[in-house]
């Protein structure tokens, strides 16, 4: 599905500074995007538009043609999951199977649909030794895996995720990651709230910077997350790789600047090669 | 509704006058000008205590909030003068009634401002001074530190649960108990997570370390808080003596409405007048 | 010659309400002034490993202890969590929920309130801790009303302001922005080489702060895999691959191509200036 934002402002109070202020955008159907920013920048205010919790001052909303300013919560919930940053905020059933049933019960999905879904993301999520344990013996990582996973559950067709990555060590990330990009080839659309530099540059192909409560940067990750001055602006600092390449052109000007792993390494590579050549 | 008048009794962080006072001054203060103002029963000594009390309460910068909790209390003493007023069953049943509905605006105005200018910090400052256990001092001003923090985390939980699709306010008396265990238990567990990492932080920082605790910040009298503690000795000993001697007030302090002026007598003639008007 | 500052001496661990063992038989001993770096997927017994150092397991926590844990020679077992504070400053991952003071300037008097130090010495150490950390600015705010760095850094000022010998950290930058993330990896570089702590830190951002490392240790299901060397340690085939820090990674993978190691360099670069050092 498709988000659309318009000349979308909002605050908590008349009395205070509009937290978001005049944000247009356009999220198109399997995209996959990320927002950064400050905190205090107004990412969560942002997001918590997407399903309804919190409602525009001014300006429109839209999934698809569906104007969700006007829609209440509990059916957004069928078309938008959003998982918040904090497990300990949402986990409360005896144990985890439970715990991944709960969105399904409340939306009433059938038993059998139910089922297949919480298995397939159980397979994905290799949590199948989890289903039995209560949700509160787990580690912090592993229930913040089944509380992203209890979203997940409800089948829809756009995910919000406040920072996915808190707690979740390299393994769990790359699940995570490729799991997300394997939804997006399928036709969801993610957007997902981060801090988390190397999990932006390695699965996430467009970034929205925030600040101040407008979009300041809004395209390529690569490009956006090689500003130094929008990385001032969103509290992240450059990518070691950015500052490799950068430190490299000095010495050789034609060495190209890449954010993207294998591509440094081939280019440092042809470097050398190049570099060995001439010392010939 | 009937707790939002909670929130004009709960402290703010300002700097009148008020707040440098020693919270033990007072406490003394109020507890004589309560005693005084239940034990005294004449419409002019109440007037006087009132006349006392709005410099105090401009003083402690408190006449906004004050204002607004009397339009909150109005018809709770409206009712209670006006039932007491045709009820109760003494002399002068009128200048009873209103000594009452006086009675209870001075303590509510005593009490706010009490209560607006003593931090919990205060309270538990003063009662280490009174030697109570500093840990029992501790958990009073730690749980009053963490209330914004558990405020903010209940309005998360229930985002959380709302988004899972969770209906809170649908269905049966029984449908919405049930509805709200998704939000008890992890509102629960997380405050429980909370008290056991600040165990362990306050643990690994010295927790209980001597008997002799030292203080960075601790009570101390300043002359003015002197000046408070002799007063509030003052209206004791005037409370007491009272008390003790059952001496009358003088007869001008003593004041009563005459009977004339009656508002059962009023309502009577009123009610037989109406009554006539009909038959 | 430089005394032992921390001696772990075949330590197992078992939670009561577990069945597992959250640690096995794990030995290793750490010298005074040194930086120690202890990293692991998440469960893999990190955060209960440091509790051991300062008694917190088996004081706080029950469960079944065996082997011994030795502070400057003396064993965790003899003296009370309490008591250890003075050699051992700890933090812990969560900044809000280690704050219990109504100010930050109270929240560092905490420690030296607790062992009975007189006013006057109180107030300067304070001031000395507030300087050191920079907090002048918010020395008489609430703790809930600054950020999650700053709360971060009281809660380090207040672990220091007996001044231990000894600061144990547990993933304190993961609930924190890349920005402040770095700016506590520097104070903590700071703290080790100027002020000559010895730092045991759990943490998941390897890539800022391996180069302030002198050794690793590598915890996998309780066990201690590896010990070593910072530079040894990510040559070691029981160190996964897909763990380790991107500048380290991206040479090895070079050095594997077209031999790096003996021709340029005769150690591992670990950031961006050694790795164009010997590039060049």
């Amino acid at each position: 599905m498709m988000i659309e934002f318009e000349n979308v402002s909002f605050r908590y109070d008349p009395k205070t500074d509009y937290v978001l202020n005049d944000i247009t955008f356009k999220i198109n159907k399997a995209e996959f995007v990320a927002i950064v920013g400050k905190n205090g920048a107004g990412k969560t205010t942002l997001i918590k538009h997407f399903n309804g919790l919190l409602k525009p001052n001014e300006g429109i909303v839209r999934i698809d043609s569906l104007d969700i300013t006007k829609e209440p919560i509990s059916k957004m919930a069928s078309i938008i999951g959003y998982s918040f940053q904090n497990p300990n905020h949402q986990l409360f059933a005896q144990n985890v199977k439970k715990e991944l049933e709960f969105g399904p019960n409340n939306l009433k999905v059938e038993e059998s649909t139910r089922d297949t879904t919480i298995q397939n993301l159980v397979d994905t999520f290799q949590i199948n030794h989890l289903l039995e344990r209560s949700p509160f013996e787990l580690s912090g990582g592993e229930r913040r895996l089944v509380s992203i996973a209890s979203v997940l559950t409800m089948n829809q067709q756009v995910l919000v995720l406040d920072e996915p990555t808190y707690g979740q060590d390299y393994r769990q990330k790359k699940r995570l990651g490729s799991f997300l990009n394997k939804l997006t080839d399928e036709g969801i659309t993610v957007v997902v709230v981060s801090h988390d530099m190397d999990f932006i540059l390695d699965f996430i192909p467009r970034t929205i910077v925030l600040s101040g409560g407008k979009i300041v940067a809004d395209g390529e990750t690569s490009k956006v997350l090689s500003d130094q001055t929008l990385l001032q602006d969103a509290d992240l600092i450059s990518p070691l790789l950015l500052d490799l390449c950068k430190s490299l052109q000095q010495i050789d000007d034609s060495f190209t600047i890449s954010i993207n792993e294998q591509e440094v390494y081939e280019n440092i590579l042809a470097l050398i090669s190049k570099d060995r050549k001439i010392s010939r | 509704m009937s707790l939002k008048i909670l929130e004009y009794f709960n402290y703010l962080e300002q700097k009148s006058p008020l707040h440098f006072v020693d919270p033990r001054g007072k406490t003394l203060f109020i507890i004589a000008i309560t005693c005084l103002t239940i034990f005294l029963d004449h419409i002019i000594p109440m007037c006087i205590i009132l006349v006392i009390m709005l410099p105090l309460i401009f003083l402690g910068r408190f006449t906004k909030r004050w204002l607004k909790s009397l339009l909150f209390l109005t018809p709770v003493i409206l009712l209670v003068v006006i039932l007491n007023a045709l009820l109760l069953k003494v002399d002068y049943p009128t200048t009873k009634a209103i000594i009452l509905g006086l009675r209870l605006i001075i303590l509510s105005g005593f009490f706010g401002l009490f209560f607006q200018t003593v931090s919990p910090d205060d309270i538990s400052q003063a009662l280490i001074k009174f030697k109570f256990p500093y840990s029992f001092a501790w958990a009073i001003s730690t749980a009053y530190r963490f209330i914004p923090t558990l405020a903010k985390e209940t309005n998360i939980i229930i985002d959380a649960q709302k988004s899972r699709g969770l209906q809170i306010d649908r269905g049966n008396l029984f449908k919405r108990v049930r509805n709200m265990i998704p939000l008890l238990i992890p509102i629960f567990a997380t405050a429980m997570r909370r008290s056991w990492q600040l165990a362990e932080a306050i643990e690994s920082r010295g927790w209980n370390a001597t008997k002799n605790r030292t203080y960075l910040y601790s009570l101390r009298l300043k002359w003015w808080d002197i000046i408070v503690i002799l007063l509030s000795l003052g209206i004791f000993a005037l409370f007491l003596y009272l008390v003790i001697t059952n001496a009358p007030l003088p007869f001008w302090l003593a004041y009563n409405i005459p009977e004339r002026f009656e508002l059962k007598r009023l309502f009577l003639i009123a009610w037989t007048w109406i009554k006539n008007l009909f038959s | 010659m430089v005394e032992t500052a921390v001696k772990i001496d075949n330590v197992s661990f078992k939670y009561r309400n577990s069945d597992s063992f959250a640690l096995r038989r794990i030995s290793f001993e750490v010298a005074e002034g040194e930086f120690i770096l202890l990293a692991g997927f998440s469960g893999s017994g990190k955060s209960t490993l440091l509790k051991c150092l300062n008694g917190l397991i088996p004081h706080f926590h029950a469960g079944s202890f065996g082997g011994n844990v030795e502070i400057f020679g003396k064993s965790t077992l003899e003296s009370e969590t309490t008591q250890l504070a003075k050699q051992v400053g700890f933090v812990f991952q969560n900044p809000e929920n280690q704050i219990s003071n109504l100010t930050v300037e109270r929240e560092i008097a905490f420690p030296l309130e607790n062992f009975g130090v007189p006013k006057n010495e109180i107030i300067s150490r304070v001031d000395e801790l507030i300087a050191l950390l920079n907090l002048e600015e918010i020395k008489y705010k609430s703790p809930y009303s600054i950020s999650g760095g700053e709360q971060q850094l009281t809660a380090i000022a207040s672990a220091l302001a007996l001044n231990p010998p000894i600061l144990v950290l547990d993933e304190v930058t993961a609930h924190l922005s890349p920005r402040s993330a770095v700016r506590i990896l520097n104070l903590l570089n700071e703290l080790n080489t100027k002020h000559k702590k010895t730092i045991i830190i759990a943490e998941h951002r390897l890539d800022r702060c391996l180069h302030f490392a002198n050794k690793l240790a590598f915890l996998e299901k309780g066990q201690l895999k590896v010990f070593d060397d910072v530079r040894t340690v990510f040559q070691n085939k029981e160190f996964p691959e897909n763990m380790l820090p991107k500048i380290p990674s991206l040479f090895l993978k070079l050095d594997k191509e077209i031999g790096l190691l003996d021709e340029k360099a005769n150690e591992l670069p670990l950031t961006v200036e050694e790795l164009v050092a010997t590039l060049k």
